[in-house]
């Protein structure tokens, strides 16, 4: 379901979501990203696509990683970067979250990059602002350009895109809450991979479309990517009632598992990990080896979607 | 004298229409004689080719008064209601502050007097609406009042629900239950099922509803006090309703025209206009309210009418407040809802007949039977409204008079006009249009 029916946002005039996209989208991007990473390492450091552009972002919940990596896209690409970060809700203050944008937009920017403890938000934003809209994780709901990111690692590991075709990816932990795991997985099933939800009935969405395993060793063995998801026991522990020591035994990624997993197969986390908890450390050390080219591919994504939107892309 | 003559419309009798004159009075409703001509004071509305039956009267409203949130006044409230035809609404206690005792219910009430439309002003059931002292029933009834709700929250703990409808019983006032677990619903932002899921958005499911709609039915049959179940949205709770039905469990049910017209679905732009509560259902249960609807299983449909400001509603959709309004669009939407996929092939014109002598029953008549059971209101009587089924109309945010715009109606089609309210023999609206300023000058 594309979620955003306005008469600006087509697909690429705003990057809101994961579910507004086609695969050709999606290979666009990537191959682009790639683009990006190839010229990258040949040391190219000067590209000119947002020359003239200044990007702001929009945050209301922190997020040092991600904002930093859409800084850092937008300084590759020659444009400037801006933050306005609000730590309280502007609810307090009597001013509207419309207000809010509004303001950005009349100060020229040339495109707004929102995180949002709620979900809907860069979708809102995007409703009633005319300059391009990047959603940097809202909510529940969706962290699309982590998965874009996400699509640019797996394509240089298994060699390209279509080498997803047949794979299963299982998501293990709070699949419910996970803008990552949403995002992910929809991307994933573009490109005719089939996700598996592993965790406790508090953490799985109730759909039917999906697999649901409530073990991890009923899959671990079958599974060509191990997606772990971040364990957010602040959240579980306040109206849930979670017992910790159960659940790592039953949805852990230790190494005793993960000796089990296919040779070929990859374990990913979107950070930062609860050591003990999701993964363990020996697991942890393994997630750590393919961080830095997750963070890394980050940027390359970024520079790609930034391009889109403010025009200077090339390709599809 | 006021006295008005609508002419040439076919007019509600009993459950059918009949093509007649009327001439509505302060005091008195007759049809005139063969050749009886008005006098030269009298209104005349031409009602030909449309349909006319007793003013509507909403059981369901928020009037925000007292309150200090600029969502409404009770001038703008009434302005709402004359265009969506009611002569007279039932306001809501979870006001600012809580409507709990004789002293602000008097107060609030007198603010209300001089406005063209009756507005019966409930009282809450508990002691700051917080579910764990009973208000002074007995004095507030001494002094008239006859509605009395938590609304806006469940009463919680069965032990004072049973209560309440104790005293219900013994003085001869109406309780109105808010029913959905409040623990279920903690957090909530929508209906919980396939597009919550989708949208990684908190959802209460159904059952929050039901649970509830159980116990007070379940402590009626016990009680057998005035059990009265507002909004209600689950398709288990149908279930339940015609079971208590056929066990003689005495209670009164509402639904609402959004619960019938809208489904979940629409949250996926996380617009906030669609945030309410009880929230949209799924598709599949918003037919089964229908079918329920046009079964006769609801007593009435009541607008639950809950205005917020524009700065309030433009948050995300985790921080909007719930509600949305709905008394200028009551009729349109609940009568376009009985007539979506209808086959109207050749019974058109009777289909369209009895779901319009449908829509009075549930928006006149019912809620007028509930009300007097208690109260003898006077201006509910010798109150008439006429609606066009015919035009369907694009809802324009410019066309709303209610001071806050949360319709989610705007930019839809709806089938369907109120063309003119009499109210006492007075004119309030004509063809749409407020006359003679409508009573507000
Ligand atoms: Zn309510």
């Amino acid at each position: 379901m594309n979620g955003d029916n306005t008469s600006k946002s087509k697909v690429m005039e705003d990057f809101l979501s994961i579910s507004g996209l086609t695969k050709k989208d999606l290979v666009g991007l990537v191959d682009e990203a790639t683009n990006y990473q190839k010229r990258f390492r040949k040391g190219e450091r000067c590209f000119d696509e947002l020359r003239s552009h200044s990007v702001v972002s929009l945050f209301y919940e922190n997020s040092t990683r991600t904002r930093m990596s859409f800084e850092r896209a937008t300084k590759l690409l020659g444009g400037e970067f801006a933050y306005f970060d609000i730590a309280s809700s502007s609810v307090a203050k009597g001013e509207s979250l419309r207000d809010t944008a509004i303001v950005l937009e009349a100060l020229g920017f040339s495109a707004v990059v929102v995180r949002h403890y709620s979900e809907g938000v860069p979708q809102q934003v995007a409703r009633w602002l005319e300059i391009p809209v990047l959603n940097a994780g809202d909510g529940c709901h969706e962290h699309p350009s982590q998965a874009v990111g996400d699509l640019v690692t797996l394509a240089e590991r298994f060699g390209s895109l279509e080498a997803l075709k047949g794979m299963k990816v299982a998501f293990v932990g709070d699949v419910a809450h996970s803008r990552v795991a949403r995002s992910v997985s929809l991307a994933l099933s573009m490109f005719g991979a089939t996700s598996i939800f592993v965790g406790p009935p508090e953490m799985i969405p109730a759909v039917t479309s999906v697999e649901i395993a409530r073990n991890l060793d009923e899959v671990v063995a079958d599974v060509d990517i191990a997606y772990m998801l971040r364990v957010q026991q602040e959240r579980l522990l306040v109206r849930e009632t979670l017992d910790v020591s159960s659940y790592i035994r039953r949805f852990q990624l230790n190494d005793l598992r993960a000796r089990r997993m296919k040779k070929e197969a990859v374990i990913m986390h979107p950070g930062p990990m609860n050591v003990g908890v999701e993964v363990d450390s020996t697991v942890s050390k393994a997630i750590d080896l393919l961080a830095p080219a997750q963070v890394r591919n980050g940027v390359f994504a970024r520079m790609s979607i930034l391009s889109r939107l403010l025009g200077g892309a090339q390709g599809v | 004298m006021s006295e008005t003559w609508i002419r040439g419309g076919k007019v509600l009798l009993g459950e059918r229409f009949e093509k007649r004159d009327l001439v509505v009075t302060d005091t008195s409703v007759y049809s005139p004689d063969k050749g009886a001509e008005p006098s030269s004071s009298a209104d005349v509305i031409d009602a030909s080719g449309l349909y006319v039956g007793p003013a509507f009267v909403d059981l369901h409203t928020h009037s925000r008064t007292p309150g200090k949130d600029g969502s409404e006044t009770p001038e703008s409230l009434a302005h709402a209601a004359v265009m969506g035809g009611y002569c007279s609404v039932v306001a809501m206690a979870n006001t600012d502050p809580p409507i709990d005792n004789v002293t602000v219910w008097e107060q609030t009430k007198k603010r209300f007097e001089q406005l063209p439309v009756e507005v019966i002003q409930a009282a809450s059931v508990t002691l700051g609406r917080k579910g764990e002292r009973l208000v002074d029933m007995v004095s507030l009834k001494e002094n008239g009042a006859v509605f009395f709700s938590d609304d806006g929250d469940v009463i919680s703990s069965a032990r004072v629900m049973k209560r309440a409808l104790e005293y219900s019983k013994e003085l001869n006032v109406l309780v109105a239950e808010h029913a959905q677990d409040a623990e279920l619903a903690f957090g909530a932002v929508m209906n919980e099922g396939e597009i919550s899921h989708l949208l990684g958005v908190q959802g209460v499911g159904e059952e929050a509803e039901t649970i509830v709609v159980a116990r007070d039915l379940e402590l009626n049959r016990v009680v057998g006090g005035n059990l009265h179940l507002m909004h209600l949205s689950a398709a288990g709770s149908l279930d339940l309703l015609r079971y208590a039905r056929s066990k003689g469990i005495s209670f009164s049910s509402e639904v609402t025209p959004h619960h019938l017209l809208i489904s979940d679905d629409e949250l996926a732009t996380f617009d906030t206009n669609y945030k309410v509560n009880p929230p949209l259902r799924s598709t599949k249960t918003r037919n089964r309210l229908k079918e329920a609807l046009r079964e006769g299983l609801f007593d009435v449909v009541a607008t639950d009418h809950a205005p917020h400001a524009k700065h309030l509603k433009e948050q995300s959709i985790k921080e909007a407040p719930f509600g949305i309004i709905g008394l200028q669009s009551a009729f349109t939407a609940t009568f376009t809802a009985l007539m979506e996929d209808i086959d109207l092939d050749g019974e058109k014109e009777s289909y369209r007949e009895r779901a319009l002598a449908s829509i009075f029953q549930m928006m006149a008549i019912h809620p007028r039977k509930i009300l007097s059971r208690f109260t003898s209101a006077e201006t509910i009587s010798n109150s008439y409204v006429v609606v066009d089924p015919g035009p369907e109309t694009s809802q324009k945010e410019s066309d709303l008079v209610s001071l806050s715009k949360n319709s989610p109606y705007i930019g839809r089609n709806l089938s369907g006009q109120v063309a003119s309210l009499i109210i006492k023999g007075k004119v309030l609206l004509k063809d749409g249009e407020l006359y003679k300023e409508g009573g507000f000058s």
